[in-house]
């Protein structure tokens, strides 16, 4: 009882902490400039709230366009994604298969070194792919991070289970959809999202490979609306000119926007979760 | 990858031109400095810049000065002057711009009916790419790296390598633009010689700067609070100063005076009579570091935070110092001179300016950024030049109202003498413009009240202003090391102000500066300055 | 060096190569074309640009290609080897804040993944685990700056003390505080976010093994400890040895952002120092060269750590 108690106290205290600056997030997103003036940057609880910055911000409709991008790229990224790296994590579950070792350190080093910025974009370039949306999306197709995670979940799935398939006289492929593939649900979707979370917050390839900003994705247009306080500083002040970031209000709403749809995703993914019923389920 | 970049080679292959010429000549120059394939140059040498010709097609209310205090308007001139009676870039087809952006990005060209009727009235498209500031220098690298560069491209001034760059792979601009040839363009006449320092490298002009007003960083103050408190904004003393500093802090009730050390550095340092990042004394170039009033005023600003002045979380830089000017959290801050308007208008408080004791002004840095040209037949870079012409019209012209409001009744329509956005205005008009060419900045058009006190401010201090003597001269140690060297000094400047180490650490950083840096940029600019003399 | 390359055991020992080869080639063709796609993912997007790393040895200059650069040795690898005690500060940094995450930033989600699986409702769980991953999508600056405004010397806690005459806490510019201060946020935005990882070991756990531990009257702790850690006990493993690979990397931005707060003696880390001292001034050469050495470090520790993990009997990264 004490300990269920103590529980309790400890996920309710986690949270607390995490949801009162979520609190102050919303609150300052739907606050109205004089409060969120006179509270020096952000409040706790919106006096009048109102949903002007969300108005301002969704006018003019550039902001919903490149929400839809983003939902694209998100969408396809992730399913292509998924595709790659379950192909090859399961051709590498198999120790001992030709080219086992090679292949596995070929995924393997991309972990530790990682190219450039210029020669990626000159690689972009060079495949044609520049202001194209797949140069958003297939880089990211294969994490070698996934990959391996994946692999780490194949591998655990009881040998007998796969050769009692195999003296059935199945084939590779009916192994991976038969057995492989719904015994790994909850690593299928770790990977799917961790692959969402990855397309829907990337910017900076965006704003490298894609000039038309028709094409950009949420994220970067949403970072126009925000400036780095850091780059206000008196140098920079003295070249800029003057120019008056967004309200903070505005920002925060910002913050909202580009949270609210992929938090979204995740609690549709928990039933995969449900624990220890799948092995039995295939075994039954 | 190489094929695609077969064009550089090309650029790198015209031996007989002008730049690489001059590049050599840098070469030489270079050799007291060793290590660096290419050093000093000075950007003086032999080049003549743009005559300074003001602009006669509009009357300002206060008309600009020499010396370069703003002109001042006090309303929108009636009946704006239509300057140009053909489309500028007629015959030019597509061009294709890099440049960076400050505002939330516009709907793309095809929804966007005012990027359409813009291209119309330059008889071109115009293709902008835009980047948000704090991203743009990752993607000019980038851009430069692939060798296939726009047809007009905002250089920024932390860009590395930029002599080389502009040198190697922009148009040389000087037979369009040297000397009385600027006419062709009236309106990149119009923008003062202090401006053009940074365009001028090897012997060539290779760009046209974003111009900005000399007077640069103005301490801002709450004049409100000042009257309310009975405190005096006249200083003839550091004495003066720091009284009023004290009289505005209040920590019990989370006020204090400032909240940025650096400008508060800064600005005691002009007391000090430190130098604008470089003195010339007899051909010898002293760093404002070495002076012993710049430590002193480190010092100084160390005690004032020791004594509470100061905002508590000052030192991590991440305050929102306008927001808390505006609350009244602190009372006193440094800012560009484009704040006044901003600040007074968002917060609805009475802004003024600190006049330094000791009759001194720390300049400002004069141009934005710059604009440089693809390499081209030099036709296209003619036309091209006259679009930027055309980018820089002055308020009083209808390109001007244009340009900045979009078309009458359409994007923007009169209210109490000033132009009001109409919602499609607000959505359509916030293409990056102003960072392909702009007009220099006026004051207004605002209240009288306002201008007028503006303007004061700035009779009182550009006389007094102390130039950079580096400005017009460039150094590929400044550019290239400037990260090292910038984070030696901020690190020590905080680690004193807040507490951390002695002031005696100072003397540890200026060595250290010069030692990764200094010294070569000294030598870099004493030779360039030889050779332009 | 360490790397395990023996041919790995094959279950039908090859008599010999050519033949042995040949059956291979047979049985395992369908699983090579299936890592097909990702492979050539894997070479045109990182295998090829990587060839761009060359300029760790060359002078690179953009108006230039990275053929054309002149070569210049290791040059470029001098800012790690020159003996700069402000290198040498960054370098102990990093290491220092490293060992104090995977010390205990590592252990977190492992914890709050297991007590959220000992959890007996299952909307309960659902509902905290939905809200505790969400920090993770808040970028660096704004946890910077809600920690500033709630945690700040002029924040929400010491304006309250301040205003009733208490004492003020100084939390954040204290520089003795830094490395509890970073750890704390990287827990707060990030370990619910980690628990995924493990909450998907943990649904694999045999609710078979359970129900017959249960049969043989074992406590819930002992449950925790003979059936589902070491269920589980091999993706952990596997984190732990990739995030060993990493031990050079310590959050970036985080730091970067809060440098200025306590100055660089306790905040100065190796990717903030390459920061300031290429990156910021492009100079890709010695930003190229600092990510290979950073990779061959990686690479070290992650084949040491996994013999390592051999020899303990597990499977580590690749199993034998």
């Amino acid at each position: 009882m004490i300990v269920r108690s103590l529980k309790g106290v400890v996920l309710a205290a986690c949270c607390a902490v995490v949801i009162l600056p979520f609190l102050a997030v919303i609150s300052t997103s739907l606050a109205d400039q004089q409060q969120v003036t006179a509270a020096g940057g952000y409040v706790l609880w919106p006096s009048r709230p109102n949903l002007d910055a969300y108005r301002a911000i969704l006018a003019g409709g550039v902001v919903t366009r490149a929400l839809l991008v983003s939902v694209g790229i998100t969408v396809v990224g992730t399913l292509l994604s998924l595709v790659c790296i379950t192909l090859l994590a399961y051709s590498l579950s198999r120790p001992g298969s030709l080219l086992h070792r090679p292949i596995l350190l070929t995924v393997l080093f991309t972990l530790l070194f990682a190219p450039g910025m210029i020669p990626m974009y000159l690689t972009i370039k060079q495949l044609g792919l520049l202001d194209s949306y797949w140069s958003l999306i297939l880089p990211g197709l294969a994490s070698g991070f996934q990959i391996i995670i994946m692999r780490a979940f194949f591998q655990e799935i009881p040998r007998e289970l796969i050769d009692a398939a195999r003296i059935d006289g199945a084939g590779e492929l009916r192994v991976l959809l038969r057995i492989v593939l719904p015994l790994s649900r909850a690593v299928i979707a770790v990977v799917g999202l961790f692959n969402a979370v990855a397309y829907w917050n990337a910017f900076f390839n965006a704003m490298l490979y894609i000039n038309d900003t028709e094409k950009w994705p949420l994220q970067l247009v949403l970072r126009t609306y925000v400036v780095d306080n850091s780059s206000l500083g008196v140098d920079a002040a003295d070249l800029a000119g003057g120019f008056m970031p967004p309200a903070q209000s505005m920002q925060m709403a910002i913050l909202v926007l580009s949270l609210v749809p992929i938090a979204l995703v995740y609690p549709f993914l928990q039933k995969h979760f449900a624990k220890g019923i799948l092995i039995g389920a295939v075994k039954g | 990858m190489t094929d695609a970049r077969f064009s550089r080679r090309r650029f790198l292959t015209i031996g007989g031109s002008a730049a690489l010429l001059a590049a050599a000549g840098g070469l030489t120059a270079a050799c007291g400095g060793g290590g660096s394939a290419t050093g000093a140059r000075s950007a003086t040498a032999k080049v003549t810049y743009p005559s300074y010709i003001p602009t006669t097609l509009v009357k300002p209310d206060l008309p600009a000065t020499p010396d370069g205090v703003l002109a001042g308007f006090y309303r929108f001139p009636d009946n704006p002057v239509t300057a140009f009676d053909t489309k500028p870039g007629e015959g030019l087809g597509e061009i294709s711009v890099l440049t960076n952006m400050f505002n939330p990005v516009p709907p793309g060209v095809n929804s966007n009916a005012y990027w359409q009727q813009l291209n119309d009235r330059l008889g071109a498209t115009l293709d902008i790419t835009m980047v948000p500031e704090a991203d743009y220098l990752a993607k000019l690298s980038t851009v430069i790296a692939s060798g296939d560069l726009p047809d007009i491209m905002l250089l920024s001034a932390r860009l590395a390598n930029r002599a080389d760059i502009l040198t190697r792979l922009c148009a040389d601009l000087s037979g369009l633009l040297s000397g009385d040839a600027v006419k062709a363009y009236p309106f990149l006449a119009n923008i003062p010689t202090d401006s053009w320092a940074t365009t001028g490298y090897g012997g060539g002009i290779y760009a046209i700067p974003i111009p900005r007003a000399i007077v640069g960083t103005i301490m801002f103050s709450r004049d409100d609070l000042i009257e309310e408190r009975g405190l005096s904004k006249e200083l003839s003393s550091y004495d003066d100063f720091l009284a009023l500093a004290k009289g505005l802090t209040d920590a019990s009730k989370n006020r204090w005076a400032f909240g940025n050390p650096k400008g508060v550095i800064a600005f005691v340092g002009s007391m000090l009579d430190v130098p604008n990042k470089w003195r010339v004394e007899g051909g010898k170039f002293v760093s404002e570091l070495e002076v012993e009033g710049r430590k002193e005023a480190v010092a100084r600003v160390a005690e004032m935070v020791k004594a509470g002045l100061f905002h508590p979380d000052s030192a991590g830089g991440k305050l929102n110092l306008r927001d808390l000017f505006g609350n009244g959290t602190i009372a006193l801050t440094p800012d560009g001179y484009a704040a006044w308007d901003i600040l007074a208008d968002t917060y609805r408080v009475d802004v003024g300016g600190l006049v330094a004791p000791g009759g001194k002004h720390r300049g400002g840095t004069p141009a934005f950024a710059i604009t440089a040209f693809k390499k081209a037949d030099e036709d296209r870079v003619r036309r091209l030049l006259k679009v930027c012409d055309w980018l820089a019209a002055p308020l009083g012209t209808s390109e001007y109202m244009f340009r900045k409001f979009g078309a009458e009744g359409v994007h923007y329509t009169w209210k109490d003498g000033r132009p009001e956005p109409t919602a499609l205005g607000k959505a359509e008009v916030k293409l990056p413009l102003e960072y392909i060419a702009d007009a220099p900045h006026v004051l207004g058009p605002r209240a009288k009240e306002r201008v007028d006190a503006q303007r004061a401010f700035q009779e009182r201090v550009v006389p007094t202003v102390v130039r950079d003597p580096s400005a017009a001269l460039y150094s590929d140690t400044a550019v290239n090391k400037n990260g090292v060297l910038t984070k030696i000094i901020d690190t020590a400047e905080l680690d004193i102000v807040s507490g951390r180490k002695p002031i005696s650490a100072w003397d540890t950083a200026v060595a250290e500066w010069r030692r990764q840096g200094g010294d070569q940029i000294r030598r870099d600019y004493e030779t360039a300055l030889a050779k332009g003399n | 060096m360490a790397l395990d390359l023996r041919p790995p055991p094959v279950r039908t020992a090859p008599p010999t190569a050519p033949r042995a080869r040949t059956s291979r080639w047979r049985r395992d063709r369908f699983l090579l074309l299936l890592s097909l796609p990702g492979l050539l993912v894997i070479v045109l997007f990182h295998y090829v640009p990587m060839l761009g790393n060359v300029i760790a040895f060359k002078d690179y200059r953009p108006y230039l290609t990275i053929w054309e650069a002149p070569w210049v040795g290791l040059e470029n690898f001098r800012v790690l080897f020159d003996g700069d005690p402000a290198f040498l500060n960054a370098l102990t940094n990093t290491l220092v804040i490293s060992l104090v995450q995977i010390v205990f930033v590592f252990p977190v989600p492992i914890a709050l993944a297991l007590l959220l699986n000992s959890l007996a409702g299952e909307r309960v769980k659902r509902v905290v685990q939905s809200v505790l991953y969400l920090p993770h999508f808040m970028s660096w600056v704004v946890v910077v700056a809600i920690f500033q405004h709630m945690l700040g010397n002029a924040g929400l806690l010491n304006n309250f003390l301040r205003s009733h005459d208490l004492a003020t806490v100084p939390l954040l510019g204290n520089p003795d505080l830094f490395l509890a201060l970073i750890t704390s946020q990287v827990i707060w935005k990030d370990a619910g976010w980690g628990t995924i990882i493990f909450l998907a070991a943990l649904s694999r756990v045999d609710a078979q093994l359970y129900e017959a531990s249960a049969i043989d009257g074992a406590s819930k702790t002992r449950q925790l400890w003979h059936v589902t850690l070491p269920s589980i006990r091999g993706v952990i493993v596997l984190m732990l040895i990739l995030k060993l690979g990493d031990v050079l990397t310590v959050g970036f931005e985080q730091i970067i952002l809060q440098q200025k707060m306590v100055g660089t003696e306790v905040s100065e880390v190796l990717d903030t120092y390459v920061y300031s001292h290429g990156v910021v001034d492009g100079n890709w050469g010695v930003a190229a060269a600092v990510g290979l050495v950073k990779g061959l470090v990686g690479m070290v520790l992650v084949f040491g750590a996994n013999k390592v993990a051999h020899l303990l009997g597990e499977k580590g990264l690749y199993s034998k």
